[in-house]
């Protein structure tokens, strides 16, 4: 099975027992009908069988080991998603501090340098453009208060 | 005559400079997004509806509905050029199309699909100006219990959307449905899982979709290098405009492609996708010479093109009329109109009918809008598609991040629509289907509501779904789907399972 699988279907697992058991303090059903507890508590059961059900199908078809090999190998092919998408979380963190655009321009910038193969003056400029677009778009013609 | 005169009412609704060129816009945004490779009508609409907040809300549906059917004539344009479709409607166009690029007639086959695409989309059109009108006067004799069975039925069409994965399907489904679950109860009025303030209203669904289809498509891009030569066109305009001879050959297929595409379109969870293909195998069947398929056929290219635009004024009908979308696109749309403060469902023709039919109207002006630009405008998106191409994962980050942050003015959206960009990398990488995920997110919320009004309607019991004559009706039509698709599927795995045994 492929890392990114288990990843998915372990993380849907986590978020269905997380709902369900917090689901429990909802009513699940009174006299005149069903509470606010009854659609996720039975969906996250669902979940969690599908979830297992997919698993069991998946070492059920395995010809060879089960759990995914070559970890490092896998994460070296993955990488730019992964660094791409923690420089994007790192960004918006910073963005709690007031802008948008500057930490969101500085990984534009970092993207383009590392994976998009552009030279760093071609980054900036190219990124700064198309945030100046953008920029024009939804803050000049929009008014909304992206800075 | 009601439908022409509340048509006029539309038209007189949209008719300002302003709307005009937002329909115009909206052609052309949707033509370029729908001809980017990876971005189809759902990413479209979602990455424009952002654009749409303080607009009234005509102008802003004219907006996203002339994305959606500009997607669908602009995922023609990489499918023939380059042999690389713009969404999933396009795969049969490249099937034709590109071999005709190759011939050295790759303008005549963007002209001919031009032309189809209009005639397409015209027809759907005028059978959503005359049809919708209709389903919706009967339409208001439903009640709770039909309302949830209509979005029970929008939900099931999540085998259709599932394809050979079901399992995975649904997964996907009860984790849209548990997404949709959070904040308020609208029965009870408690509030659930607001493990943080900004959840007391519900994670917003256009973060999710900006995310799932937007940010999962980069990450997904990014990791695999993927990267775009668009090469150079270099065509004069009378090689784009289809001599008598083509138009008679295309004439046929296109009426053929147009009315299935329409009928297909209707059917919730069918979608332009699978009316394509149906069309290509129909026109093939009826070819005197099935042997030149695959080798740049006109009618195999013109009959799809004419099905995949006819199926968005097609899907367009469930929606209106009832509530159901039938797509990933207008699963998206369903959500817009909600965001605009509007009911979908059968009601929405009464309470909401100017707003709607101005809408319709927008629509006929952007078909015609799109046929010009279209056979004119070519080899401008071409070239814009050259322009960006090499910074294009960049250009959707930015505007991903930038339209989370517009729906709430904080970046807590942003968090969302990250974590839900990794979701949509993940299902990709994976063969999980976004449709399923997207249309619980969409209908659960309003299903699970529907259904516990019923069962308190009906005093705790569910047979308040047996004892109406239209419930049970639609219950009747749900169980044949079930069944139906079942067997398909189980007759599907066994022709698969006999032609591997047979090439053994």
């Amino acid at each position: 099975m492929r890392a990114s699988e288990l990843l998915l279907i372990a993380g849907t697992a986590v978020f269905a027992v997380v709902l369900g058991v917090q689901s429990t303090d909802f009513q699940y059903f009174s006299k005149q009908g069903f509470g606010p507890g009854f659609v996720p508590m039975n969906f996250a059961i669902l979940a969690l069988l599908l979830a297992a059900y997919l698993l069991i199908k998946a070492r059920l078809k395995a010809e060879g080991p089960f759990l995914p090999e070559k970890i490092s190998e896998r994460l070296k092919a993955a990488g730019p998603a992964i660094i791409a998408a923690a420089l994007l979380f790192g960004a918006t963190a910073l963005m709690h501090f007031g802008s948008v655009l500057a930490p969101l321009y500085a990984v534009m910038v970092v993207i383009s340098l590392a994976f998009l193969g552009h030279s760093l003056v071609r980054a900036l400029v190219l990124n700064a453009v198309t945030l100046a677009a953008i920029y024009g778009i939804f803050s000049l013609w929009l008014n909304i208060p992206v800075v | 005559m009601d439908a022409l005169s509340n048509l006029m009412m539309g038209f007189g609704e949209i008719l300002t400079p302003f709307n005009i060129a937002i329909i115009f816009a909206a052609g052309l945004i949707g033509t370029v997004v729908g001809a980017l490779p990876g971005l189809g009508p759902s990413a479209g609409i979602a990455l424009m509806l952002p654009l749409t907040f303080g607009m009234p809300e005509a102008s802003g549906l004219c907006l996203l509905t002339g994305v959606y059917m500009g997607t669908m004539y602009g995922g023609r344009i990489t499918s023939i050029l380059i042999n690389a479709p713009g969404d999933a409607p396009a795969i049969i166009t490249a099937l034709e199309g590109y071999p005709m690029m190759q011939q050295g007639r790759g303008a005549m086959a963007l002209g001919i699909s031009a032309f189809s695409s209009f005639i397409g989309g015209l027809f759907g059109l005028l059978v959503l100006i005359f049809a919708a009108p209709i389903i919706a006067s009967y339409a208001i004799y439903l009640g709770p219990p039909e309302y949830f069975l209509l979005m029970a039925t929008g939900l099931g069409t999540v085998m259709l959307l599932a394809g050979d994965q079901i399992a995975k399907a649904f997964l996907v489904t009860c984790l849209g449905v548990l997404v949709s679950t959070f904040g308020s109860d609208y029965v009870s009025g408690q509030i659930r899982f607001a493990f943080v303030p900004e959840l007391i209203e519900g994670i917003d669904f256009v973060a999710i979709i900006i995310g799932l289809y937007g940010l999962g498509e980069v990450f997904y891009n990014l990791e695999k290098r993927v990267k775009l030569n668009l090469g150079k066109p270099g065509f004069r305009m009378k090689e784009f405009i289809p001599g008598k001879a083509e138009l008679s050959e295309a004439a046929a297929p296109t009426l053929r492609g147009s009315l299935l595409g329409t009928l297909i379109g209707i059917v919730p969870g069918a979608g332009a996708t699978v009316a394509t293909f149906l069309d290509y195998a129909l026109e093939k069947r009826l070819s005197k010479k099935p042997e030149t398929f695959g080798t740049g056929n006109i009618a195999g290219l013109a009959g799809p093109e004419a099905t995949n635009n006819a199926a968005v004024p097609g899907s367009l009908i469930p929606l209106i009329t009832l509530g159901i979308p039938g797509s990933g696109g207008t699963a998206i749309m369903l959500g817009a109109l909600i965001m605009f403060g509007m009911r979908p469902g059968p009601l929405l023709m009464t309470t909401s009918g100017d707003i709607v039919w101005a809408m319709i109207a927008g629509l006929v002006l952007a078909n015609v809008f799109l046929l010009a630009s279209n056979v004119l405008l070519i080899p401008v998106f071409v070239n814009l598609l050259r322009a960006v191409q090499g910074n294009l994962a960049n250009v959707v980050i930015a505007l991903c991040v930038v339209g989370a942050f517009s729906l709430a003015y904080s970046p807590f959206n942003i968090w969302i629509m990250l974590i839900f960009g990794v979701v949509g990398y993940l299902f990709k990488k994976n063969d999980y289907p976004t449709g399923p995920f997207i249309l619980a997110v969409v209908l659960a919320p309003l299903a699970e509501n529907y259904f516990r009004q019923s069962i308190m309607l009906g005093q705790g019991s569910a047979g308040i779904f047996l004892d109406r004559p239209i419930s049970l009706t639609i219950l009747i039509v749900m169980a044949l789907i079930v069944v139906l698709s079942v067997v398909s599927q189980i007759r599907k795995s066994r022709k698969m399972r006999l032609a591997a045994a047979e090439g053994e």
